[in-house]
């Protein structure tokens, strides 16, 4: 980061506010060597710009408000979570409204498994020693603005040789109002050797009125252990959603992302698996579902620093109205990353003229025996395998959602938990309903 | 049954075919014959409602209808069948999922109840008997993979299962291997009847031992230049094109 670069922002009062915010919200002493950096270093970065590498496609802007208040407890109608959850996902729930925890929405928390709200446990021997190790304030203004101010969060800790087996439900709820707010979820998950965990974060939106969102979830997988993460992200039509998602994988361990992306009217996601263990496995797939004016910025990170590691990744975006995507992929394999088999693959459907994706893998390859692929696919719906349904009696209409709904169960079909895949299957449906409903009128 | 009248069509700034003549009547088979890019696929694909051809003149008549004004959903609901001369892929959707969803669109615009999944199993199992499928092949993708000969096959288990009125069949010899060429052909006969027809597009004779036709006709250039029995395609086997070629020429001078 330049000087001279920094001369180009349009910081100044926007950012300025936060940094004046900073002192009155610091919450005791716990962490506060971590804020403090934090805060320093987003006054230094200011918001960012599309003079930034990583902001070069899409507009920040929408997501600088100078009026954005910091979000504040509501009280959550049974009805108003109820489209959030998955009355068959036999598991632990964990609900947050407007970034405060809802203690009396938790359900039990079974033995061998540390599950508690992160604003509780600053104090954590692991907490000190792992937050923000992986999420790194240094360039990710999002992120340093989310360490300065977080707040709650989940922190789970499974102890070695431990299998989770109930699921772990995370629900990020803003009830929006006419206040414009921001909230800043922050959650730390350490799988210990040998275990196993799934975990499900969903973040929504209540209301019809804009908010930020700006969540930062950090996982650490350690030797041989494996951990299954699913995301959905619901905002309401005028919400703003950055999220980071960093995950570190040690020796054998797997680490599977399955990334959901349906409302919003911005969504920037940052997403970094770092295979730092010999023989890790990380899994990352992404699908959007996009209308309206919606943008939708995914930056993924595989680092291949160990050897014999697999990396999957494969994002699917389905887009209409004068809707955005932009899927840049980085593949960083270390020179001493021998045996690295990493691929990679974004896969676009235009429903729309206007609609339009960016899509750019980025290879950095320092070693020598490796396999590493990549490609991306932007199309309509392939015509002639609409009228061959069509000869067969099926309706224009029914034949165009068949084909929509194979290319999205080709990433819907590889969730693992059932209640959350049949959930995704009914989501999806009413995506493309309203998708074309909007296209056609 | 079927009546085409004048037919011209083509692509856009093309015509491919320049006033075609036509009439079927139920339960006759009908050959189609003709040079390769002489307007065949172009015109079961019309016949069909593909909308990449535009029909410039001329009309169909389908049992009183006229069909150039149906979706081709809606030709499908009234009973026309088109077997694809190159079927189309169809990754992710399977089989079975793609025939009882068609099997069902049908009925349902017919107003009639639709088939459950038990009741289908049992139906497609004596479907597939009737073109010597295994099973498996309901677990894959449409015609993903499938070699030229299952795809074929796979395109007489769909006219099996929908039970069209009127069945076009392109091509759907081209590339089968002899034993597969019995089953089409007895698949497409146990399929016709009195109040059925059938139109197949063929360049072979050998088809034609075994589905009888009625009448053969000639394509060439986009019009239908000859019809006669089935003795004219013994004859084109033995000939060749030429002579009607040469003949059409002279006649159109
Ligand atoms: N979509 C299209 N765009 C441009 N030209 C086309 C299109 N479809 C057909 N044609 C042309 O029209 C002519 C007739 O093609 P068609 O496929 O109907 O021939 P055919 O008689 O079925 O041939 P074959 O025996 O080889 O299957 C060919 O010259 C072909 O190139
Ligand atoms: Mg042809």
């Amino acid at each position: 980061m330049t000087g001279s670069k920094k001369n180009t922002r349009h910081t100044a009062s926007n950012h300025a506010s936060w940094v004046q915010k900073f002192e009155s919200s610091l919450n005791g002493q716990s962490l506060r060597a971590l804020r403090q950096q934090a805060i320093a270093d987003f006054d230094r970065l200011g918001y960012p710009t599309t003079a930034d590498e990583a902001w070069k496609s899409v507009n920040p802007s929408a997501l600088i408000r100078p009026d954005f208040e910091p979000a504040i407890p509501a009280t959550l109608a049974d009805a108003e979570l109820e489209p959030f959850i998955y009355p068959d996902l036999q598991g632990i729930r964990l609900v947050f409204v407007n970034g405060h925890y809802a203690p009396e929405r938790a359900s039990d928390i079974p033995e061998g498994i540390t599950i508690a709200n992160l604003g509780d446990v600053y104090d954590h021997p692991l907490v000190k020693a792992h937050l923000g190790k992986l999420a790194q304030t240094t360039d990710l203004a999002f992120t340093a603005l989310n360490t300065a101010f977080m707040r709650d969060g989940v922190f789970i800790h499974v102890q070695p040789n431990i299998i989770v087996e109930a699921p772990v439900h995370i629900l990020f709820i803003t009830t929006a109002s006419e206040t414009p707010t921001i909230s800043h979820p922050r959650n730390l998950i350490i799988a210990d050797e040998n275990s196993q965990l799934s975990i499900v974060e969903t973040y929504a939106g209540t209301g019809t009125e804009t908010y930020l969102t700006n969540a930062v979830t950090e996982i650490i997988a350690r030797d041989n252990a494996s951990v299954n993460c699913i995301r959905l992200e619901l905002q309401n039509t005028k919400g703003l959603h950055v999220a980071n998602f960093q995950a570190q994988l040690g020796r054998s361990s797997r680490m599977t992302f399955h990334d959901f992306t349906f409302g919003g009217a911005f969504v920037r996601n940052d997403v970094s698996a770092y295979l730092r263990g010999e023989g890790s496995e990380a899994t990352v797939n992404g699908f959007y579902a996009l209308e309206g004016s919606q943008q939708v910025d995914n930056y993924t990170l595989l680092e291949h620093a160990e050897p014999h590691c697999p990396s999957h990744e494969l994002y699917k975006g389905i887009l209409g109205g004068s809707s955005r995507a932009i899927f840049r992929g980085k593949i960083h394999v270390h020179q001493k990353a021998q045996h690295t088999d990493a691929y990679q693959q974004n896969e676009n459907i235009l429903l729309s003229d206007n609609a339009r994706v960016n899509t750019k893998p980025q290879l950095e390859i320092y070693a020598d025996e490796v396999k590493c692929s990549h490609g991306a696919t932007i199309g309509q719906l392939d015509e002639n395998a609409l009228f061959y349904l069509q000869t067969r009696g099926i309706p224009k209409a029914e034949a165009r959602r068949i084909l929509l709904r194979a290319f999205a169960d080709d990433i819907i079909g590889r969730v693992t938990l059932a209640p959350v895949r049949s959930h995704l299957s009914d989501l999806i449906d009413t995506r493309l309903e309203h998708i074309y409903a909007k296209d056609m009128a | 049954m079927l009546e085409i009248r004048n037919l011209h069509a083509g692509v856009e700034g093309a015509e491919i075919l320049h006033g075609i003549d036509l009439a079927v009547n139920a339960g006759e088979i009908h050959a189609i014959m003709g040079p390769n890019g002489s307007g065949k696929s172009t015109l079961a694909q019309v016949l069909a409602g593909h909308e990449a051809y535009s029909v410039t003149a001329g009309e169909v008549i389908y049992e009183g209808q006229d069909l150039l004004d149906m979706d081709p959903d809606e030709r499908a609901v009234q009973g026309v069948f088109l077997a694809f001369q190159y079927p189309v892929e169809i990754p992710g959707v399977n089989s079975a999922y793609f025939l009882r969803t068609a099997l069902n669109a049908l009925r349902t615009a017919r107003d009639e109840e639709e088939v459950d999944a038990i009741d289908f199993l049992s139906l497609i199992r004596d479907k597939l008997k009737l073109v010597e499928m295994d099973e498996k092949f309901l677990k894959r993708s449409v015609n993903e993979g499938f070699s030229g000969g299952e795809k074929k096959r796979h395109e007489i288990l769909q006219m099996a299962v929908l039970e069209p009125r009127l069945a076009i069949l392109d091509e759907t010899d081209s590339g089968l291997d002899i034993d597969a060429l019995r089953v089409v052909a007895n698949g497409v006969n146990t399929l016709h009847s009195a109040d059925k027809a059938t139109i197949v597009v063929t360049h072979y004779q050998r088809l034609l031992n075994n589905i009888v036709p009625d009448v053969v006709h000639v394509m060439l250039d986009g019009r239908i230049v000859q019809s006669g029995d089935k003795t004219l395609a013994m004859e084109l086997e033995e000939k060749g094109y030429d002579w009607i070629k040469e003949e059409h020429a002279t006649h159109s001078v």
